[in-house]
This record gives structure tokens, C-alpha cells and sequence, in this order.
């Protein structure tokens, strides 16, 4: 039952420690039924997609909320910003309808940025990341950290603006 | 005749982006030892070579691209080694 190791696959990437059972499921699974079974658990917002030779790039949330970000300069003031913040992230990369990477963070908060180009801040929560490398499948930490991107290379890569444009209008296409 | 060889960077996972930055503004240091060799695996189609890059990405840190190379100068596999 597809179903059973789902749940299995997602609770493990929340704690770490998948092992060779999951990774020989995912191994035998076809990718967009493992797609569409998490949209089922859920996980109904793609925040990110891409196709590039025969690979296919996609990522999903289960929320898309906000959140207050507070910028203090010292002795000066106090400023409260509002960004939007994607809860319940996963990851996922395919070749040839087969899994090779799988990510789960627990949160991604987008800040929209302007020097040194137009762009957004994407600070990834943590979590756990499952790869398939050339010589067998690895898990690692997520770390949490924040990398500035380009609007134009986030658009190369399918990132999804339109969950975004009310939160942050200025980002919004001319 | 000249095969096009596709660049592995251009297959970065979006995890790996959110944790190593913009691959075009990662530096190449070199390749790893044993990088290009042939790829045994039963499933690996003739001519594909597995690689080892080795790359500071854009905060500075360490990391190695690995992924397989096929005859036809196609890649597959890119995964980022932190």
C-alpha cells in the first residue's frame, strides 16, 4: 500500500533515519503516484516546478501563512515586517518517474530582496534531506539558512510567484 | 564530431540552492580523485562515467557536485555531497 509507506517515508524525513526499506520502496515507486499522493495527504501547494532533460523538479507545501519578522538597529528603532512563510515543505526530484532526492523542512520564509538585483531571501527551516547518489542513498540534515535569489534564476527554475504577488506586490511581474 | 556536454550545475536540486546558494556563483576547485571513472552499475548504460567536482559554493563551504555523465553527453544523478 502506497499509502502506509508514504506516512512511513514522511515521518521519517520529520525525525531522520530512513532506511533501506524506504529507500527500495521509493526505488520501485513511480514518481507521480508518490505526487499525487502527497497532494492527497495535504501537501497542496507547489510553491516550485520544473522539467530539464529527464529530470522533474517539484515542490510542495501544506500552508502558505505569514509572519512577522522584527529588525532591530540598535538604539535606534524597531521595525516589523510581514513575509509569507511556507509550512511543511517537501522537495522532491525525479529522473525517468523515479525518486532521487527528497527533502522535508519544516518551514520556508520568503523576504523579497532588491540589491543586489531584484530577488528573494528564501530561509529554509530545518528537516531532512534523503539523496540517491551515484554509489547508493544518503541522508543529511537541513540546515537552516537563508540564500538570496535572483528573481530571474527563480524563474528559470520554475519558482512559483503568483502564491506570493498579494504579500509582496512589488515583486510582481511588470 | 563534438558531443554537447550539458552542465551538471544547470541540474542542481532546489534543496541544495536553498543550502548552497546560486550554483553560477559557486567556484570550481577541482576534480576528486577517481573522478570519470566508468560507472559499474548493472543499470548504467555503455559510456557513462561517474564524477566527483569539487566546488566552494556560495558561502564559502566545501561541497562536491556527484553525478554520472552518458556517452551522449547528457547528465543524470546530480546530487550535492556538503
Amino acid at each position: 500500500m502506497i499509502t502506509t509507506h508514504t506516512s512511513e517515508l514522511l515521518q521519517r524525513l520529520r525525525e531522520g533515519g530512513v532506511g533501506p526499506d524506504i529507500t527500495a520502496w521509493l526505488e520501485q515507486t513511480p514518481a507521480d503516484q508518490l505526487v499525487e499522493e502527497l497532494r492527497s495527504l495535504g501537501y497542496g501547494l507547489t510553491f516550485q516546478e520544473r522539467h530539464i532533460g529527464k529530470k522533474w523538479e517539484i515542490s510542495l507545501a501544506r500552508y502558505l501563512g505569514l509572519k512577522t519578522l522584527v529588525h532591530r538597529i540598535p538604539d535606534l528603532v524597531v521595525s516589523f515586517v510581514i513575509v509569507p512563510v511556507y509550512l511543511d515543505c517537501l522537495m522532491l526530484s525525479i529522473e525517468e518517474n523515479r525518486v532521487t532526492g527528497i527533502s522535508r523542512v519544516n518551514k520556508l520564509t520568503v523576504r523579497s530582496t532588491r540589491k543586489p538585483e531584484p530577488g528573494l531571501a528564501l530561509k529554509s527551516g530545518h528537516g531532512f534531506q534523503l539523496d540517491k547518489f551515484p554509489d547508493g542513498w544518503e541522508m543529511k540534515p537541513v540546515r537552516s539558512r537563508a540564500a538570496k535569489l535572483s528573481r530571474v534564476f527563480l524563474q528559470n527554475r520554475g519558482w512559483r510567484f503568483d502564491h506570493l504577488q498579494h504579500n509582496i506586490p512589488y515583486q510582481k511581474s511588470p | 564530431m563534438i558531443v554537447p556536454q550539458e552542465d551538471p550545475l544547470d541540474y542542481i536540486d532546489m534543496i541544495d540552492v536553498l543550502q548552497h546558494g546560486d550554483p553560477s556563483k559557486w567556484t570550481f576547485k577541482a576534480l576528486k580523485a577517481g573522478s570519470g571513472v566508468p560507472a559499474t552499475s548493472p543499470t548504467a548504460s555503455p559510456g557513462t562515467t561517474k564524477h566527483y567536482d569539487i566546488y566552494d559554493d556560495e558561502f564559502g563551504d566545501e561541497i562536491e557536485v556527484h553525478y554520472f555523465r552518458h556517452a551522449d553527453g547528457t547528465v543524470g544523478n546530480v546530487k550535492v555531497k556538503s
